[in-house]
């Protein structure tokens, strides 16, 4: 694999309304607090920290922003959007307003990207739904289509907002959690917080403007075990571990840093749990979970975790997980020091047994 | 760029009841997986004619107009006008790459598995991202199915393509399925 540049990362989230606002809470160990905005829905969940917009609204404005930092047209960019909800939310408020549900009013895909189209000549937009691994598959698949001399640069934009049928649909499956507390690997955890985020990136193959990490490779592919759980031994996280690795020339010795998934789910945490082990000798490598801090952001987490993960990097220690000698992990009890240039596995899993790991660099 | 191995079309009538895709679905599966919304039954009878001729890790690339419309529409039904929980099954098939896993499951393949949202025009985008898997020798082979419900439509195309020197100019599925062996 070609390396690729990450540059002009960008994120709203539940810690703030701009990535340094975040990465500034994140460091010292904020979490965000529960909304609950609707006694009609069960649970709360993780919203961002800024005033309330119109959907199209702000990611018009998200996506302008980024091509400026960049200094780039949107016609030399390929746009892929990562998205498990897309704006089903404004649906769902058309109804709640009165209006008669009916056929008629379900969405196409392309009236999304036309949504898009009407203010910026992208060179092509790709709306990409893996579930949870929408945008580490938007990652992935930038960094190949620019090896592949596709396209010139690629802008991503993952997105999550905090849609009714979500919020419902995860606790149709009791996998919300009661406790409010959100605590991966913690042998008392009762499942995920959702987050509501906005997050983009630019990918070039070239260091043009102030890159922030190096994306060199990783590996995604599905687990036929079961469409909700990934096997629960392990075993195709850990074979999508070490495709990554392969793909990428690099042992599991040479990685610093592994970003877990994490959802704080009895069964995924179990599963990523096994596949760590199964890659990994001891000591294992420094670890990390970035979900207490922005929720469970679904399709976007491949893009919100790493934007607040390297922001960090760059502002600081990682810190310390509260409850690090309780979890089933090794985490570090202590503010967490990662050199530069360290080698960092990020693991993103979701449902339809779509597994994905990237190894990636800090600059 | 490609080498077009395979294709294959469908074309069915949009009243067809779920019940009957289940039905033809069954005649060729000894084993139905339970709960399939319309989008995964129309994705597993376009992935029908390639059981047993794919090679281990191809790569699934799916493209869609919509995703299963009825059970959109039922979960808006339940959960905003009727303002109860959904059924677990029916949210689960919303995230569209449950078609992806239903197929890919079928086809016994555990390679990379994408969806993406495009009605119009997908074969470019399907087709760029099987070259850019194929390019960086990710996959051995790529197999393409794009699916359509909407405008009273129940119908699709799959493709089965490696890696060589053919290139579609207009980017149409027309073009796949004359192209070369």
């Amino acid at each position: 694999m070609t390396p690729v540049y990450l540059s002009q990362l960008q994120l709203q989230s539940a810690l703030g309304g701009t990535l340094a606002q975040a990465a500034s809470g994140y460091i010292q160990g904020k979490l965000p607090t529960l909304m609950s905005d609707n006694a009609a829905l069960p649970g709360g969940y993780f919203a961002v920290d800024a005033p309330k917009q119109h959907l199209h609204n702000r990611l018009q404005q998200l996506l302008q922003s980024t091509l400026n930092a960049a200094e780039l047209n949107a016609a030399d960019c390929l746009l892929l959007v990562a998205s498990t909800a897309l704006d089903v939310s404004l649906l769902e408020q058309r109804l709640a307003q009165g209006e008669a549900l009916s056929m008629a009013m379900l969405p196409a895909f392309d009236d999304f990207a036309a949504s898009i189209s009407a203010t910026f000549n992208f060179a092509a937009i790709r709306i990409i739904n893996t579930a949870c691994t929408s945008a580490a598959n938007a990652l992935l698949y930038g960094q190949r289509m620019l090896q592949a001399g596709l396209y010139q640069r690629v802008l991503v934009l993952a997105f999550e907002p905090p849609g009714n049928i979500t919020r419902t649909g995860f606790s149709a499956l009791e996998l919300t959690s009661h406790s409010g507390q959100y605590r991966p690997f913690h042998p008392q955890r009762d499942g995920l917080i959702l987050g509501e985020t906005y997050a983009t990136v630019i990918l070039s193959s070239t260091a043009d403007k102030a890159p922030q990490a190096v994306l060199l490779g990783g590996y995604s592919a599905c687990d036929t075990h079961n469409i909700t759980t990934t096997a629960e031994d392990g075993s195709h996280i850990a074979a999508v571990m070490q495709q990554a690795l392969q793909q990428t020339a690099l042992q599991s010795s040479d990685v610093s840093l592994l970003k877990l998934h994490g959802t704080a789910t009895a069964a995924n945490d179990s599963a990523e749990y096994n596949g760590v082990m199964r890659v990994f000798n001891q000591p294992l490598p420094a670890l990390t979970v970035l979900k207490p801090y922005l929720g469970h952001t679904l399709g976007a987490c491949g893009l919100s975790e790493l934007a607040l993960l390297f922001a960090g990097l760059q502002q600081g220690a990682l810190p310390a997980l509260p409850y690090a000698t309780a979890a089933s992990l090794p985490f570090s009890p202590a503010p967490q020091h990662i050199a530069a240039q360290a080698v960092i596995m990020a693991n993103f899993f979701g449902f339809g047994g779509n597994n994905a790991s990237l190894l990636l660099r800090s600059c | 760029m490609f080498s077009v191995i395979a294709q294959h079309q469908l074309q069915l009538d949009a009243s067809t009841s779920d019940k009957a895709l289940k039905l033809q679905l069954s005649q060729h599966l000894s084993q139905m997986p339970r709960r399939m919304d319309r989008l995964a039954l129309l994705t597993l009878l376009l992935a029908l004619p390639f059981r047993g001729q794919l090679k281990p890790g191809c790569g699934i690339y799916l493209a869609a107009d919509y995703p299963s419309l009825a059970n959109m529409y039922a979960l808006l039904d339940t959960v905003v006008v009727q303002q109860q929980l959904p059924k677990p099954f029916e949210f689960v098939n919303s995230v569209s790459n449950a078609a992806c896993f239903y197929a890919a499951q079928m086809l016994q393949l555990d390679g990379p598995n994408m969806f993406i949202g495009a009605g119009r025009e997908p074969w470019q985008a399907l087709a760029e991202l099987a070259y850019a898997d194929l390019h960086c020798n990710v996959v051995p082979e790529a197999l393409l199915i794009r699916c359509l419900q909407g405008n009273n439509q129940l119908s699709g195309e799959a493709v089965q393509l490696r890696a060589g020197n053919w290139q579609p100019a207009q980017w149409q599925f027309s073009e796949f399925a004359t192209a070369p062996r």
